[in-house]
């Protein structure tokens, strides 16, 4: 049963049940929002920084996320910690950095000052994405662009983004899995723009070098080297921002006290039952 | 429908006599017919509509598992016959049908016939039940305030049905699962049996029973106030007609003719209603089985919808079409017991 994180906020407090603080390390759960690069606005990597700057992610893992998270620098977890680099380019919350960096890309402010207007989807099957959508509007309100949320059902939202390519953003979580080549490497390698295949690279976005550099971690035997290979990756796609990462997600499960070892291994609720009982 | 000077009170030799009636027979084989027709058009129609919806079976499946990629998902669309043009879908989904056959359900990894089957007793029991209790307490009630109009009773339950009939389902449910599972703790909020699997006969239908009443309350409601305002207006449009008062000077006692001659009539309506209403009552039970977790039909094909698992709603859909027809073939024959006079024309 999906349990509401404000639920859970509350329910975790009864004397009957508690969250473990471990059971889902396997999966290095992301939040993220992505931009279509194909759109002409959103294709200048500037527009993107921009609207990096222009969201206060602490304020979304309080807000949003409820704390159940921590603010993500990029698209590697901090769960996955031999892989994550701290060395990155990271965005401080800063309305007149954004506004600067829209005004250089040309995107002048309107009379109704409005820049230009883009769309945004959420995956429509929990409420914080439609509350990251949410404030996804009102964050880019007070940089001059205008966005339209929409809504629909989960099927339509696959197509859309994953077929069509119907769309400007969208926010949605996914699994880093325990290795980068697994969970990361399809939203970013070019020959994984796929039609038709959910949540593969939806944004079209393509760079030679970030291809290079994953199709090598894949093969490469030598663990040091895939570190490497995965910091450089880490640094340009930060740079580059096809996905704004927003936080680390720690997925849970409340249990009732009288359950013993449901959280048996790191894969949480896709694990099975089997060392499962009743107090 | 001429309700001319005739009485109509049950001739004890009705039954005999609708089976030698060969019009009858060819009644029923004409709206056979006619309905062979509806249903494939009903099949085609509903065929087209469902696959205007975006996104297919294949991208739900994919996407819930968190992703896959494209030679896995190629293959899934190539083995689920979802590549195929839609006119080659329709024909080898009607070919199937013709065999009896609904065809698999790629979600569930069951045959559609067998998921359905599975689910009717819930739905049927929810519907049938509510129907009864429907047509039960719409006719007790309609009788009752058709007595005396205007006069407290009548009044009374007036704004009591109206209430009723004001009221959307989902909410009535929702506030019924607050008041007696939470607040009083009488009845469970949702499902159809408790987790208790060893409970076997008169225990286990309690249990059911206990599981039922909510659902069947919520949604009898709405169709109660309708049959009492219908038995009403009814009742009282019949006790003015002049077979009514012949019946009085025949020195009938006021129940008897109350009973057998205005009643008997004023289910007329009533009869055609509950045909047509049929259709809207299983859709309704869509809503109900989703506020009390009903493992129905309707629950069913709401998941279908969501999950584009088409060959479980297209199976849901062509068996409901089905059973509308067939209520309402079955509801033509019903006038004729109650009212002699179809039988005569």
């Amino acid at each position: 049963m999906p349990v509401a994180l404000s639920d859970a906020r509350r329910l975790k407090d009864l004397p009957q049940f508690v969250i473990p603080d471990k059971g889902f390390e396997a999966f290095a759960a992301q939040a993220w929002i992505e931009f279509n690069v194909r759109r002409p606005e959103l294709r200048d990597v500037r527009v993107r920084q921009a609207i990096a700057h222009a969201l206060d992610k602490n304020f979304m893992v309080r807000a949003i996320w409820l704390g159940f998270g921590t603010v993500a620098t990029g698209p590697i977890s901090t769960a996955l910690k031999q892989f994550y680099s701290k060395d990155v380019k990271t965005y401080a919350f800063n309305i007149e950095q954004a506004n600067k960096l829209l005004d250089d890309a040309g995107y002048k402010r309107g009379a109704n000052g409005i820049r230009f207007k883009i769309t945004h989807d959420p995956l429509p099957i929990a409420e914080f994405y439609f509350r990251t959508g949410e404030y996804f509007k009102q964050a880019l309100q007070k940089i001059g662009i205008d966005v339209e949320l929409r809504t629909q059902d989960y099927a339509t939202w696959i197509k859309r983004i994953y077929t069509d390519n119907d769309f400007d953003s969208q926010n949605a979580t996914s699994y880093n899995l325990p290795d980068p080549s697994m969970g990361v490497k399809r939203y970013f390698w070019s020959k994984n723009i796929a039609k038709g295949v959910p949540f593969s690279n939806g944004s079209g976005y393509s760079n030679p070098a970030v291809d290079a550099l994953l199709e090598s971690a894949q093969v490469e035997n030598d663990a040091a080297k895939r570190v490497e290979q995965f910091a450089s990756f880490q640094r340009i796609v930060t740079e580059e921002l096809p996905q704004i990462t927003i936080a680390d997600i720690q997925w849970f499960q409340l249990e009732s006290r009288r359950v013993r070892g449901a959280a048996n291994g790191p894969y949480g609720m896709h694990g099975n039952l089997a060392g499962v009982s009743f107090a | 429908m001429a309700r001319m000077g005739c009485t109509a009170t049950w001739p004890a030799s009705a039954l005999p006599d609708i089976v030698k009636n060969s019009r009858i027979w060819r009644l029923l084989l004409s709206r056979l017919g006619r309905s062979a027709v509806i249903v494939a058009g009903i099949l085609v129609v509903n065929f087209s509509l469902l696959h205007l919806a975006p996104g297919d079976a294949v991208s739900v499946l994919a996407g819930e598992s968190g992703g896959a990629d494209k030679e896995y998902v190629d293959r899934l669309r190539e083995t689920y016959g979802l590549g195929r043009s839609l006119p080659e879908q329709l024909i080898a989904y009607a070919k199937g049908l013709l065999r009896f056959d609904l065809g698999w359900s790629f979600r569930n990894n069951t045959s559609v016939s067998e998921l359905i089957w599975s689910r009717v007793p819930a739905t049927l029991l929810l519907v049938g039940a509510s129907v009864s209790v429907a047509v039960f307490i719409g006719v007790v009630l309609g009788v009752a305030s058709s007595r005396r109009p205007n006069s407290a009773t009548d009044n009374v339950i007036s704004v009591v049905s109206l209430l009723a009939y004001a009221t959307p389902a989902f909410w009535l449910g929702l506030m019924l699962i607050v008041l007696f599972s939470l607040k009083l703790g009488w009845l469970p909020a949702g499902g159809f049996r408790s987790a208790d699997l060893d409970l076997r006969g008169f225990a286990a239908a309690v249990d059911i029973a206990r599981h039922a009443v909510l659902p069947i309350l919520t949604l009898s409601m709405f169709y109660s106030a309708i049959y009492a305002r219908l038995t009403r207006a009814s009742m009282l449009e019949l006790a003015q007609f002049d077979y009514v008062r012949t019946a009085y000077a025949k020195g009938l006692s006021e129940r008897a003719v109350r009973y057998r001659h205005v009643l008997r009539n004023a289910l007329l309506p009533l009869a055609t209603l509950l045909g047509i209403q049929f259709g809207s009552l299983l859709g309704g039970a869509i809503v109900i089985e989703m506020v009390f977790s009903w493992p129905g039909l309707g629950r069913l094909a709401f998941e279908a919808i969501m999950a584009r698992d088409m060959n479980v709603l297209l199976g849901i859909l062509f068996l409901s079409s089905l059973l509308v027809v067939f209520i309402n073939i079955a509801v033509d024959m019903v006038y004729a017991i109650l009212d002699p006079r179809i039988r005569a024309h």
